[in-house]
């Protein structure tokens, strides 16, 4: 007996024989049976599937419309061009302190007896026992209390207390800055001129400062 | 005459060998009888060596050499062909190679610095040391130049330095009737730019062998004996063996104003100093001078400063003020010589040789150059001159 759409429908109305049944079963779990398909005519076939889709169509939940919001848009892309600028300045704002605070600096040994070494972008500086000094790369100013070591890392023009005209610091040269006070006035002498000095008080800037 | 190309190759090679050598006359060269070291206006130091200083002119950075200024300062030592320095923990013998002192042997020599030194003939020198902390501990050292090695070091035992003046200063070492006489003074910090020097001079008498004090003198006429003679001359012996210092109480030595500049000295027959010769410099000139050279019967020449022109210790190597005067020793006179005014505080800018003397100057219109005295016609002239990158000629020295 063959396995027919006949069969099949009396299979699913449960009208089989028990042999029949078995059959069917047997045709179902086999993977190798050819199957020749079941002829339908082509009216048939469409007319099923066009009510197979209205079956289908009746259960289907039709999503909701997309609404395009132009304005929330228009507030987002408001907000972030807000926000980057305030994040741009606010990035301004931080690197511009950093500048200032590297073109004017207060630097204090005032409670110690030890040399100090600082290192800035544009100078390195040691400052002596007791020493302060307050140096503004921008404007030239130059104060200083005690003795100090500064070697530049680019040209430089500084205003002395005692001097009229601006001295040329020059890169990578040392330069010694001593603060009279007997007279109050500041020297600065480069590291070939310190020879110039009497020998008491060369001694005393090569103990300070650990020249050999 | 048609040359075969290998004769045609050696004959060029001849010819460029000789072009050579030839140029090698001019340049730098340690067989030069002179040596000038120069501090320059680029901050730098250079040295450079000439057969004469009579005439010619010297670009110092195109014909000198380089010296970097964290390995050398203007207190080397020029002797007979060689230069000697104390620097990192090592005296160090150089020679002049190519383009630079080249170190060709050294002895250690860890933290001191040389406050005197005094040649014994061509190859033994002594050194007078102190240490770098205290600066209060003195060592001798006796060197053999040509082997450079140490033939005797002995730490001399100053007596305890008077209070509040711990710091010691060395002046003059002469080896003199047989006994090693020191002058030397004790110096104490006021605070970091101001110091100044006790009111006495000290003169020690040892056995040159032993190095051990036989006897002390105290001298309060003036104050700091001598000077660092690596840096400048304070004093000689005479053709007699009579033997003369300075002594330099000003502000660039012992700062000591209630003191006089003044010339001693140490007759040829005794140890002591002569208590009845007092050369009163200042009271000559009205000002302070540092540096003393010897001319020959009985005058010197001394570099006087001119306390009207400078301000104080800030200025005083910077302004243009130094005069020269031609004193003589016996009938106490000074004359000035017509020079323009020099600067830089203390230089070994006299050379003397031949009846004349050589003064290197740094004058106010930028010339530096070597003035000739003629000693017998006391004429001046000029002689060698140094281009203008020149800040300040701090040596001339014999080389050979």
């Amino acid at each position: 007996m063959k396995v027919d759409q006949k069969l099949i429908e009396k299979y699913h109305l449960n009208q089989c024989t028990p042999e029949e049944r078995i059959l069917v079963e047997e045709w179902l779990v086999d993977d190798n049976l050819d199957f020749s398909p079941l002829s339908l005519p082509q009216f048939d076939k469409s007319h099923i599937q066009s009510q197979i889709w209205e079956n289908i169509a009746a259960n289907i939940i039709e999503p909701a419309p997309i609404k395009v919001d132009n304005n929330r848009k228009r507030l987002i892309r408001y907000i972030s061009i807000a926000a980057s600028i305030v994040i741009l300045f606010g990035l301004f704002i931080y690197k511009y302190n950093i500048d200032k605070e590297i073109s004017y600096a207060i630097f204090d040994n005032s409670t110690s007896a030890n040399s100090k070494y600082f290192e800035k972008n544009s100078y390195e500086l040691i400052l002596g026992k007791h020493a302060t000094a307050k140096i503004n790369v921008e404007t030239g100013e130059f104060f200083s209390m005690g003795t100090m070591v500064i070697i530049p890392k680019k040209d430089f023009e500084f205003s002395f207390i005692g001097t009229r005209e601006k001295k040329e610091l020059k890169n990578g040269e040392t330069y010694f800055i001593l603060n009279s006070k007997n007279t109050g006035k500041q020297i600065i002498l480069s590291q070939s001129e310190l020879t110039f000095l009497a020998p008491t008080i060369q001694n005393q800037l090569k103990l300070q400062f650990n020249i050999i | 005459m048609q040359l075969k190309p290998i004769s045609k190759t050696l004959l060029l090679l001849l010819i460029v060998f000789f072009i050579g050598c030839s140029s090698r006359d001019q340049s730098n060269s340690s067989s030069n009888n002179y040596s000038l070291y120069i501090m320059n206006k680029n901050l730098g130091n250079t040295i450079v060596t000439t057969n004469s200083i009579d005439s010619g002119t010297i670009n110092i950075l195109k014909d000198g050499i380089d010296l970097p200024t964290q390995y050398f300062d203007r207190s080397i030592i020029v002797h007979n062909g060689f230069f000697y320095h104390i620097k990192s923990g090592k005296f160090i013998k150089f020679e002049m190679q190519e383009n630079a002192l080249t170190e060709i042997a050294a002895i250690p020599m860890s933290n001191q610095h040389i406050e005197n030194m005094n040649w014994q003939g061509k190859d033994t020198l002594l050194l007078f040391t102190l240490d770098n902390k205290t600066y209060s501990k003195l060592h001798y050292y006796k060197i053999d130049v040509k082997k450079f090695e140490i033939l005797q070091k002995e730490e001399i035992h100053l007596p305890v330095a008077p209070s509040k003046f711990p710091i010691v200063s060395i002046g003059f070492s002469t080896l003199h009737q047989n006994n090693l006489i020191l002058g030397y003074t004790y110096n104490k910090v006021i605070n970091e730019t101001d110091f100044t020097t006790i009111d006495t001079m000290y003169f020690a008498t040892l056995d040159p062998q032993t190095l051990k004090i036989k006897s002390i003198q105290k001298d309060n006429r003036s104050t700091y004996p001598g000077g660092v003679n690596t840096v400048q001359s304070y004093s000689f012996h005479d053709e007699r063996g009579n033997f003369y210092f300075m002594s330099c109480p000003g502000i660039a030595l012992g700062n000591n104003l209630s003191k006089p500049t003044a010339i001693f000295r140490i007759p040829n027959n005794t140890t002591t100093v002569d208590s009845s010769y007092f050369f009163n410099l200042t009271a000559t000139n009205q000002n302070h001078a540092y540096g003393m050279w010897y001319l020959g019967n009985n005058e010197a020449i001394i570099r006087s400063e001119r306390k009207d022109l400078y301000n104080d210790f800030s200025d005083h190597h910077s302004t243009y003020q130094f005069e020269y005067y031609v004193v003589d020793l016996l009938k106490q006179t000074a004359t000035k010589l017509t020079l323009p005014y020099d600067k830089g505080t203390r230089k070994e800018s006299v050379l003397v040789e031949n009846g004349k003397a050589y003064i290197t100057i740094d004058d106010k219109d930028d010339n530096h150059q070597v003035w000739i005295y003629n000693i017998q016609t006391k004429k001046i002239s000029t002689g060698l001159k140094l281009d203008k990158e020149t800040d300040f000629i701090v040596r001339i020295d014999k080389l050979n």
